[in-house]
């Protein structure tokens, strides 16, 4: 009773949902000094202890990732047949909605939301998708441009880390990220099959992804003692490559080696 | 007088029991006859019949005790697939194919008639067969390929393996 004053529970800012939008809403908030309360309907979440089957190989799983059956119904839009991500599906009879014209909702119920069904597909909008309902016609034109959201593009992919080509495409603007994955054997030629022929009206780009990217094969970075691993340092090595490339940076007393 | 009738009562059931370890189908119909799920007895064996037909053992190397359907326990797990994981009407196909087999005598086959039987199937274009096929042949290399023992030892799996190489160099001949 002592405990509970009023003081204790007044908060700056209140913010609804621990999703993509929450999340990021009560980091800035608070390393802002705000004090700041998050509600989230969904369960708890813990990074790592609660996914349970992020570490688990195909034999490990009844069906091998198949979903039976009984397991299927009951789940609405959000149907998956896989039994890796099944978790995070919502009852469709948890909160149902009208639909009066298709609508497939996918919704989160759990700390994190959405951001723990993403397919991790980052891409900035362009001024081609700002400028869309005006040049074609629908809903209500943007308030802003791509020049407004620009700054804050970069100020969350220096925090969050994609991984990605840089195209210098007005269509898909540059971000800021590490070095890309690489594109196979049959994407290569593609690629260079429709420079070929299309020049400049098409393009084809890896997708942009908010992924640890794997250090390059043609780079080891090896302790004074080679059979040590390369494994904890890869994400410090990786931000460091973008930021000051090409300066190769002491990591731990690794030393740079290409092989 | 109680204790040889006992006696003989033993020897007899003694004898029985010696009996039945020589003959080995009388186990088979005990098998039979206590056999529960939702397959029958025979539908099951058909089914560890075909996989073993589509994936025998020594499948990486030719002669060696290699990983095949039946060592890594591909029939099972088929049989656990079908009864959970189909749609009623890919059941309804599965059993209906499973009892034509059953009448051709699919278990008793060599392996060179049960191959060609298969084979048959393939190029089929009656609609129920060409389903029938595709399902068993594709849940066969689904099981297969994610069974551990294939994965470690012969794919290559590694959970975290903490490289992607996009485009590597591979000798044509391995086609």
């Amino acid at each position: 009773m002592l405990q509970d004053s009023k003081a204790k529970r007044t908060y700056d800012a209140i913010v609804i949902g621990s999703g993509a939008s929450g999340g990021w809403a009560a980091k800035e908030l608070t390393e802002k000094g705000l004090k700041t309360l998050v509600l989230e309907r969904g369960r708890m979440v813990r990074h790592i202890e609660d996914y349970p089957t992020a570490s688990k190989a195909p034999w490990e799983f009844e069906f091998r990732g198949a979903v039976p059956i009984e397991k299927r119904s009951g789940l609405g839009a959000a149907n998956w047949k896989r039994e890796e991500t099944m978790h995070w599906a919502l009852a469709e009879d948890e909160q149902p909605y009208i639909e009066e014209k298709p609508f497939r909702w996918f919704r989160g119920y759990h700390v994190g939301g959405k951001s723990l069904l993403w397919a991790r597909g980052t891409q900035r909008w362009s001024d081609f998708d700002f400028e869309g309902p005006a040049r074609d016609g629908y809903a209500v034109d943007w308030p802003i441009r791509y020049k407004d959201m620009e700054p804050w593009y970069s100020y969350v992919e220096t925090f969050v880390g994609f991984a990605g080509s840089r195209d210098g495409l007005d269509v898909l603007p540059d971000q800021i990220v590490q070095r890309g994955f690489e594109l196979s054997c049959v994407e290569q030629y593609y690629k260079e099959k429709l420079k070929e022929m299309y020049g400049s009206e098409r393009h084809l780009v890896q997708g942009r992804c908010a992924h640890i990217s794997p250090i390059p094969s043609r780079f080891t970075w090896t302790r004074e003692d080679p059979n040590a691993s390369v494994k904890t340092c890869a994400t410090e090595v990786v931000f460091m490559e973008v930021i000051f490339r090409p300066m190769p940076l002491p990591c731990l007393g690794l030393k740079r080696r290409v092989t | 007088m109680q204790r040889r009738t006992s006696l003989k009562l033993l020897g007899a059931a003694g004898a029985g029991i010696a009996g039945l370890a020589l003959v080995d189908w009388k186990w088979q119909i005990l098998d039979r006859l206590s056999h529960v799920g939702f397959f029958t007895f025979e539908q099951e064996q058909l089914l560890t019949s075909l996989a073993d037909t589509l994936i025998p053992e020594g499948m990486f190397e030719e002669g060696a005790p290699a990983p095949g359907a039946l060592s890594t326990g591909t029939d099972q797990f088929l049989i656990k697939f079908f009864e959970k994981c189909l749609e009623k009407e890919e059941q309804e196909i599965l059993i209906h194919e499973l009892k034509v087999l059953q009448k051709r005598g699919f278990v008793g086959l060599s392996k060179q008639e049960r191959e060609a039987v298969l084979e048959e199937y393939s190029k089929t274009e009656v609609e129920s067969q060409k389903k029938f096929y595709q399902l068993v042949r594709s849940n066969t290399i689904f099981g297969f390929t994610t069974a551990k023992e294939v994965m470690v030892d012969h794919l290559g799996y590694q959970v975290a393996p903490g490289f992607y190489n996009g485009c590597v160099e591979e000798p044509a001949e391995k086609a």
